[in-house]
């Protein structure tokens, strides 16, 4: 072993030719990720614990989750450069580990299981909850713990996929704060998500429900800064001194600098709102989340790149945002459809009543 | 009561025929793993750059221009001398490349040979981004992962990979490892040689003679 001059090196001739996939696109479909796994571990604790706010914002986040949910694989299907095979994640899933197909791919696994399962307990819970009222009975109680869990996978898939080919490195580089970290950006998103959305249905803002979700993102972002400063600081110190560095520490440094300063600001604008709440701190309170878990995300497209390589990877950067930028726009403006249709037409409604209304809608 | 037991039972005899069809898929093609191990040793002060082996590679393969099956990297020594060190796939004992790929259409074949079946690829790149050789690539014409194959269609024939075959100084020898009287095994095991990156466990199946630190990585 000879790490204590890792990482170093030079870029190979075939990393130049292909380069570093950086484009918004797959950061949209990071962030989709996020919202949509983040908005089903809400939806799937409000039930496990029976939670009187999370109740009444069970079909705000079912409609998230789902909007987001049901549109994300279009990111990655962008991005093949054989979109047309794509269904053969699915006919020929590489989840069955033999010497001739040594482990598991994390990505066959996902898109062929976890994401049927996503979607199909989503479905599940909205029929049971909101169709058939039967909140708090064990089917949903059942259909809430999979869907916990099945989100939680999903919040630290980017995270997770680090550990899928090379462990020992992603372990070395401090990658095991990632998954944590993943997860509570995609909570505290999903809050600020629901409370922007909240601001959008009501014209306003309901205390009684930007209090908590306010205070998930505080809770969140406190434990990202914690985490990420930690994290950061150890890379710095072995890292720093090493000039084949310079260029992926420059720009690796600019967007966790960058992260960090977002998500000071989020969780500022989160005590904001819940003092005081306003609709002009909730709107910023989204839009900043939004913002931090985006560079967050971008940052992560580059550790996934550069985690087993030279992680001079970076060099080459040629940014096609004409073409890319209306891809990701696509992607968002196909999830807004979806949102859409599901409260005009399934779901009808953002919010159930208070304690003692609510129920059977739909 | 019927009809849903004849249901039931179409369910459960159709889920077995897929469970059935992917293990002895995989079965089969595990069965041609074991056998020979071939493998490349490579003698570093022999190399001098001449780059005979990236266009034998390139011809035979038909390569596109701009990526790599092999190539030779020139390194600087501190004392100012040059050296030549040849790189490709390392066809892996524990590949990293093959376990992301989501289809299988990267697999361990025949005696050990990491491959690619263009015929499967979707073109996610999640085995460009998981080796850290650097050895594989898009190939600009298909659109699906390419790399070296060690010529597994001139192996199996009798002749050498094109590359070793063009070598004019036999820096590169090619063999059956598991063989002990291989010329490629009696190399290994008489002289000090090296891999790279180890410390990434992947247990690459070429072996370098008088690799300097600088190329190592």
């Amino acid at each position: 072993m000879s790490y204590p001059s890792y990482p170093h090196g030079y870029m190979y001739p075939n990393e130049v030719a292909v380069g570093l996939t950086w484009l918004p696109v797959i950061v949209t479909y990071m962030l989709f990720i996020s919202i949509a796994s983040g908005s089903a571990i809400l939806v799937g604790l409000g039930v496990l614990l029976n939670s009187g706010i999370l109740r009444r914002l069970t079909p705000l986040l079912l409609m998230i989750s789902l909007a987001t949910g049901l549109v994300f694989l279009l990111g990655p299907l962008a991005d093949l450069r054989r979109p047309e095979r794509a269904v053969y994640i699915f006919l020929y899933p590489h989840v069955i580990p033999s010497e001739a197909y040594p482990g598991v791919s994390l990505i066959a696994l996902m898109a062929g299981l976890m994401w049927p399962l996503l979607v199909i307990l989503l479905v599940a819970l909205w029929y049971l909850v909101l169709r058939r009222n039967m909140w708090g009975s064990i089917p949903a109680r059942v259909v809430a713990l999979a869907l916990t869990l099945v989100g939680l996978v999903w919040s630290t898939y980017f995270a997770l996929l680090l550990f899928t080919t090379i462990p020992v490195l992603s372990t070395y580089n401090l990658a095991p704060l990632l998954p944590i970290e993943s997860f509570v950006e995609s909570v505290a998103l999903a809050s600020s998500i629901a409370l922007l959305a909240l601001v959008i249905h009501h014209r306003g803002v309901e205390a009684s429900l930007a209090r908590p979700l306010s205070f998930i993102v505080i809770a969140g972002g406190l434990t990202f800064i914690v985490l990420r400063f930690f994290g950061v600081f150890r890379l710095h110190v072995y890292l720093t001194g090493s000039p084949s560095m310079q260029i992926f520490m420059e720009a690796f440094s600019g967007l966790n600098i960058l992260t960090l300063i977002l998500s000071v600001i989020s969780v500022l604008l989160a005590i904001h709102v819940y003092l005081r709440g306003s609709v002009i701190s909730s709107t910023l309170l989204a839009l900043t989340t939004l913002l931090w878990v985006l560079a967050d995300r971008w940052l992560f497209a580059i550790s996934l790149q550069s985690i087993s390589k030279t992680m001079l990877a970076l060099v080459p950067i040629s940014l096609d945002i004409a073409l890319w930028a209306l891809e990701s726009i696509a992607m968002v403006l196909i999830a807004l459809f979806v949102y859409y249709v599901l409260y005009n037409w399934v779901i009808r409604t953002p919010t159930l009543k208070g304690e003692g209304g609510g129920g059977g809608i739909g | 009561m019927s009809s849903v037991s004849r249901r039931e039972f179409v369910k459960v005899a159709a889920s077995a025929l897929v469970v059935a069809t992917v293990l002895s898929a995989s079965k089969s093609r595990s069965e041609e793993v074991r056998g020979r191990r071939w493998a490349m040793f490579i003698d570093v002060t022999k190399c001098y750059g001449c780059m005979a082996c990236v266009v034998a590679c390139a011809a035979e393969n038909n390569v596109p221009i701009g990526v790599f099956r092999t190539w030779v990297e020139r390194h600087v020594l501190p004392g100012g001398s040059v050296v030549f060190v040849p790189k490709q796939c390392n066809h892996c004992d524990n590949p990293p490349c093959v376990k992301p790929c989501p289809t299988g259409a990267t697999y361990r074949g025949r005696d050990g040979l990491i491959l690619v079946d263009p015929d499967k690829c979707i073109g996610c790149g999640a085995c460009i981004v998981a080796c850290p050789y650097g050895a594989r690539y898009f190939n600009p014409l298909t659109g699906v992962a390419d790399k070296c194959t060690f010529c597994d269609h001139r192996i199996y024939l009798g002749r050498l990979p094109a590359c070793v075959e063009a070598c004019p100084t036999r820096a590169r020898v090619f063999g059956d490892l598991s063989d002990p009287h291989s010329e490629v095994r009696k190399l290994v095991d008489r002289l000090q040689s090296k891999v790279l990156k180890p410390e990434t466990g992947a247990e690459p199946q070429i072996y370098y003679y008088a690799l300097p630190e600088v190329a190592s990585r």
